[in-house]
């Protein structure tokens, strides 16, 4: 089973293999560290309340990603809260995510393409192998959406995840999305750590919206 | 934590005290489940002693009110303490698993079925 960052990230991934557009957003930045904390949580390496994360269990795990933010929150002299974290963490975002995308290659999910544009300008792209992985984390999410039950942590906190960082968009309709909002309000997140990153993401996205408001032309 | 087992009219009542983290997770876990396990009408979990919830303690909620409705039988909260109340609201759980101000309320709300 794939981690949760690998996960939400795999759901960012198009078919040709490029990022959707969203993942330049500070809301998909917010949404995929604090899947990676998340998922630190879900392993019993870190816990997370209302004022700090803590450490529990320092031992790296495999998988590289989560190493690196161990690693970093372990250092840190005093415990600091989640959304120290979340800002933080957000210095290293493109790392994260390499990382992430080299581990889901590694894995035989995506095969990394490098092209040449005009022989100078160097693009990658990360096209989808089988798509197994995807499609059954979007049979999950939809299995969820239309069911009446509570679901697993695992699969709220990724419908969460997925609502906040704009990335339900990409296999759902907008008119679906209207549909299911009741379900998918009733059901995101149910996890302490993935409440609080959602709290961060709305916020961040009031702030965002602010600005454009006061500024609705930063160009000129 | 320790958590005390009584009666609540036909309802099975619990009564944590003390943290709720990692550490305490299973321990609780097991608690709500026996007590799920053991009855058919349901289950009042009194949170009035209960100081303090983490992200891993409140799994044990959740895998718990996973498997009252599982059984078919009521899981409810009450009397949560203004922090508890905060990690309750900021995980969504009290959009999930009903949430009273007192027991007597409780009571009567599952009595009203």
């Amino acid at each position: 089973m794939l981690h949760l960052h690998q996960e939400f990230l795999l759901l960012a991934v198009d078919d040709d293999g490029k990022i959707e557009y969203t993942a330049g957003t500070s809301t998909f930045r917010l949404a995929f560290v604090g899947a990676c904390i998340i998922e630190l949580t879900q392993l019993n390496k870190v816990d997370c309340d209302l004022d700090a994360v803590n450490v529990l269990d320092a031992k790296p795990p495999k998988d590289e990603t989560l190493a690196r933010i161990l690693g970093l929150i372990s250092q840190s002299k005093e415990p600091q809260r989640l959304r120290y974290w979340l800002s933080k963490l957000q210095e290293i975002f493109p790392d994260l995510i390499n990382s992430t995308l080299k581990g889901l290659c590694d894995l035989g999910i995506l095969k990394l393409e490098e092209s040449r544009f005009l022989w100078v300008l160097s693009s990658r792209k990360y096209p989808v192998l089988d798509g197994k992985e995807k499609k059954e984390a979007k049979l999950r999410i939809m299995e969820v959406l239309l069911g009446e039950g509570i679901p697993d942590p695992s699969d709220s906190i990724l419908i969460g995840l997925a609502r906040t960082g704009g990335l339900l968009e990409g296999f759902l309709s907008t008119k679906e999305i209207a549909g299911l909002h009741e379900r998918i309000t009733e059901i995101s997140a149910l996890d302490l750590t993935a409440g609080l990153v959602e709290q961060a993401i709305l916020e961040e996205q009031e702030a965002v919206a602010n600005a454009l408001l006061l500024n609705p032309h930063p160009m000129y | 934590m320790k958590i005390a087992t009584g009666k609540a009219g036909a309802y099975t009542l619990l009564k944590p005290k003390g943290r709720l983290s990692l550490e305490e997770q299973k321990q609780a876990q097991t608690a709500f489940e026996k007590a799920i396990s053991d009855t058919n009408a349901g289950v009042i979990v009194d949170c009035t002693a209960l100081e303090y919830v983490s992200s891993a303690g409140l799994r044990a909620f959740l895998i718990s009110a996973q498997a009252a409705q599982r059984k078919g039988i009521p899981f409810t909260v009450c009397c949560l303490q203004e922090s508890v109340a905060s990690v309750f609201n900021i995980s969504g759980f009290d959009r999930i698993i009903p949430v009273h101000e007192d027991l007597a309320t409780a009571q009567k709300t599952l009595d009203a079925g």
